[in-house]
């Protein structure tokens, strides 16, 4: 079935979402290595180049006494993808097992992990600012790293994930004579 | 856009829904086969890219970091340390390197590693870019040898890496002079090379020095190459001016070493492998020879030795044998005098030995100085007044002997030529002021007058006219006698002979005048005897001469 106006095809619910998104959460988990253990950023200060990864960045803050933005690093960089990509795959699994198991708080889980996906891209945000704005010459400059374009992928495939999840599979289970 | 939400009221005209299967494998699936060839293809870069670890020692880690240090060769990356930690005695640190994979053929036993920090040296700045980046470890691959995988970091980074041509040479010195790493080596005053390290031998007695010269000029160092310390300038005054010389104006500031081969009778050829040259003092004291092997003597000199100074030179009939030492005023306390001694060395090496030997040196000496050896004080230059110490034969000098009591045996001396004639000729000009030679001459002028009016007088002319007069008679009248005279003399001595015949006869022994003159002779003696007799009583009795004899009794 497609749309009489611009011929699009039509689905009564998102299709193939299952196996939409765990490919792209599966796709997300792999970037997910080569996002922490690349370095993110690459100080050059004085001519002596640092490269940073994420967790070498929240160390070294950790280290520095600044707990809160070590905190709020921690939080954006590797916490939330992670446990979106855990909530992605414990929703799918439940899904493609028609669990019975609190459906109502299991979208709940779905709405969250849709609403905290972006968040993450702060990380990246910082990084981008910083290469654009650190540009002194010989004394300072910061390039982003290879980690970063991976992080980015990690970041933008899980939205898509989120997004491809169809949350009304959800609720198929509770109906045993509706197939979709 | 679902169709459960078109709730159009017009359903006739909806079109049939054809529902199509989908059979064949999602697009989606493509992202993760994607990301999975990005992860797999990332992995395997990661570990076939991943090089040797090395460890490499140092005695401090100053400016290395774990983790960020990076190990360079010709200012490229090549490596970075992965962790600095302690040997067991805390005394080196051990600093683990990862290196990349292109360098694991270079990683030999010759393979060097230093630290580059900032060096200011008079020959240049090295390593001014580590001020902002901060150290890294430099790396001079080795191309030869064993495989290595722990390395000892050079404190002293090396002047020379692999690769540059050229050869190093090995010196040996006293000092180091003002002499650094990185001091230049000159040849005919161009820069041929470079000092790349220098070292204390064992028992810190001299010290090595490790120069490397650049190719081709490698080769113009022969087995009698001469190499001395152009470090500085050397000023010198001397008769023909002043003379000031100096290879560069970096030499001043940092010193170099220059080389040169002198031609000489010393065998030439290519330089050995392991041939350790000397470096000299100065470019003057390559031309002398060493001589390891030294003979002390003492010297005692009753003369002013000025003039005479250590290292002047002792010199057997003008070639040199030997330097003086040491000079000292000494005092004999049981002689109670001045003495001035003198050590001086001989270098019998100089000598070129012809023949066997026989016994042993010291009576070789002694030999020679029964022979006359003796030394003696010289004045080398008269400009000057410097004296050297000759040797030589003097057959007719004093009789002295090699002295043995000493720390040194004692050299028998004589004095200087100079100062016997100084001393007869002021001996003999004493005596010459003592003779009145005006008064003399005066005389002398006034005899001499004398003579000449004499001589130019007419009556001497007269004089000696008549004298040849007389002459003449004289002559006449010895004639007359010859031929008068002589006859008549002969006749009167034929009767004088015969008067003399019939004396004798009258005179001799049993002639009767003989006897009776005994007779006389003794009645005159009986004579005379009475008449002491007489006088001596007539001194005792005076009376008698008019009372008579006896009556005084």
């Amino acid at each position: 079935m497609s749309c009489p106006r611009c011929g699009a095809r039509l689905h009564s619910r998102k299709p193939n979402s299952i196996a939409r998104t765990w490919a792209l959460v599966i796709a997300a988990f792999i970037f997910y290595i080569p996002a922490n253990v690349l370095p993110i950023t690459n100080v050059i200060s004085f001519g002596k180049a640092q490269a940073d990864t994420i967790m070498s960045g929240v160390i070294y803050f950790v280290k520095s006494g600044s707990w809160p933005i070590a905190l709020v690093i921690f939080v954006a960089s590797v916490f939330v993808p992670l446990l979106k990509l855990f909530l992605l795959s414990f929703l799918l699994i439940s899904v493609q097992r028609k669990s019975q198991w609190r459906p109502k708080d299991r979208t709940r889980l779905y709405r969250i992990t849709e609403a905290i996906g972006r968040w993450s891209m702060t990380d990246i945000y910082v990084v981008t600012i910083l290469v654009a704005l650190v540009r002194l010459g010989s004394l300072a400059t910061i390039e982003a790293g290879p980690g970063a374009i991976f992080f980015a992928g990690v970041v933008i495939i899980t939205i898509f994930a989120a997004m491809s999840f169809d949350p009304r599979l959800i609720w198929d289970a509770q109906e045993p004579n509706n197939e979709r | 856009m679902n169709a459960e939400n078109n709730h159009e009221p017009d359903l006739s005209n909806l079109p049939q829904a054809e529902v199509q299967r989908k059979t064949q494998i999602s697009i989606v699936w493509l992202i993760p086969i994607v990301a999975v060839l990005i992860g797999g293809w990332l992995a395997y870069k990661g570990l076939s890219e991943k090089g040797p670890m090395v460890t490499i020692t140092f005695e401090s880690a100053e400016g290395l970091e774990a983790g960020k240090t990076q190990v360079k060769y010709k200012d490229v990356q090549i490596g970075k340390v992965q962790t600095i930690r302690f040997n067991t005695d805390l005394s080196l640190v051990i600093v683990e390197v990862e290196l990349v994979k292109e360098a694991e053929p270079y990683l030999t036993e010759n393979t060097r590693f230093w630290v580059v920090r900032p060096r200011v040296t008079a020959s240049g700045v090295s390593g001014l870019g580590t001020i902002f980046s901060g150290a890294y470890i430099g790396m001079d691959p080795g191309k030869e040898g064993e495989a290595a995988r722990d390395f000892k970091g050079l404190e002293i980074p090396p002047v020379v890496t692999t690769g540059m041509p050229g050869r190093d040479f090995l010196l040996r010195a006293t000092t180091l002079g003002s002499l650094d790493v990185g001091a230049p080596v000159y040849y005919r005053q161009i820069q041929v090379g470079q000092v790349i390290g220098y070292d204390l031998e064992e028992m810190g007695k001299s010290l090595k020095i490790k120069i490397f010269i650049d190719a081709p000029h490698h080769k113009l160092v022969k087995k009698n190459t001469r190499f001395w310390n152009a470090s500085g300038f050397d000023l010198k005054l001397d008769a023909s001016g002043l003379k000031l010389n100096t290879e560069s104006l970096v030499s001043i500031m940092m010193g170099g070493i220059a080389f040169d081969t002198p031609t000489s009778l010393e065998a030439s050829g290519p330089a050995q492998a392991d041939q350790i040259f000397r470096l000299y003092e100065t470019r003057e004291s390559i031309f002398e020879r060493t001589y390891t092997e030294k003979r002390h003597f003492v010297l005692r000199f009753n003369e002013s030795i000025r003039g005479l100074t250590v290292g002047a030179p002792v010199e057997y009939r003008g070639i040199k044998i030997g330097q003086v030492v040491d000079i000292k005023a000494q005092y004999n306390m049981e002689t109670v005098s001045p003495e001035i001694t003198v050590l001086i060395e001989t270098e019998p090496q100089r000598w070129e030995t012809i023949g066997k030997a026989t016994g042993d040196d010291k009576d070789r000496w002694e030999k020679q100085i029964v022979k006359g050896l003796r030394a003696q004080l010289k004045t080398g230059s008269l400009l000057t007044g410097q004296l050297y110490v000759d040797i030589d034969f003097h057959p007719d000098a004093p009789a002295a002997q090699l002295k043995l009591d000493g720390q040194f045996p004692e050299f028998p001396t004589i004095p200087a030529p100079l100062q016997i004639i100084t001393a007869r000729v002021n001996e003999l000009l004493s005596k010459l002021e003592t003779v009145p030679i005006e008064k003399i001459g005066k005389d002398l002028s006034h005899t001499l007058e004398n003579v000449k009016t004499i001589s130019e007088s007419k009556e001497l002319l007269g004089a000696v006219q008549a004298l040849n007069e007389t002459l003449q008679q004289t002559r006449q009248l010895v004639q007359n006698l010859d031929s008068n005279v002589a006859p008549a003399i002969s006749s009167t001595l034929d009767q004088a002979q015969k008067t003399l015949v019939s004396v004798e006869g009258t005179l001799g022994q049993d002639s009767p005048l003989q006897h009776e003159m005994r007779q006389a002779i003794k009645e005159l003696g009986e004579a005379a005897r009475a008449v002491r007799i007489l006088t001596d009583y007539l001194e005792r009795h005076p009376e008698a001469l008019i009372y008579g004899k006896g009556k005084a009794k």
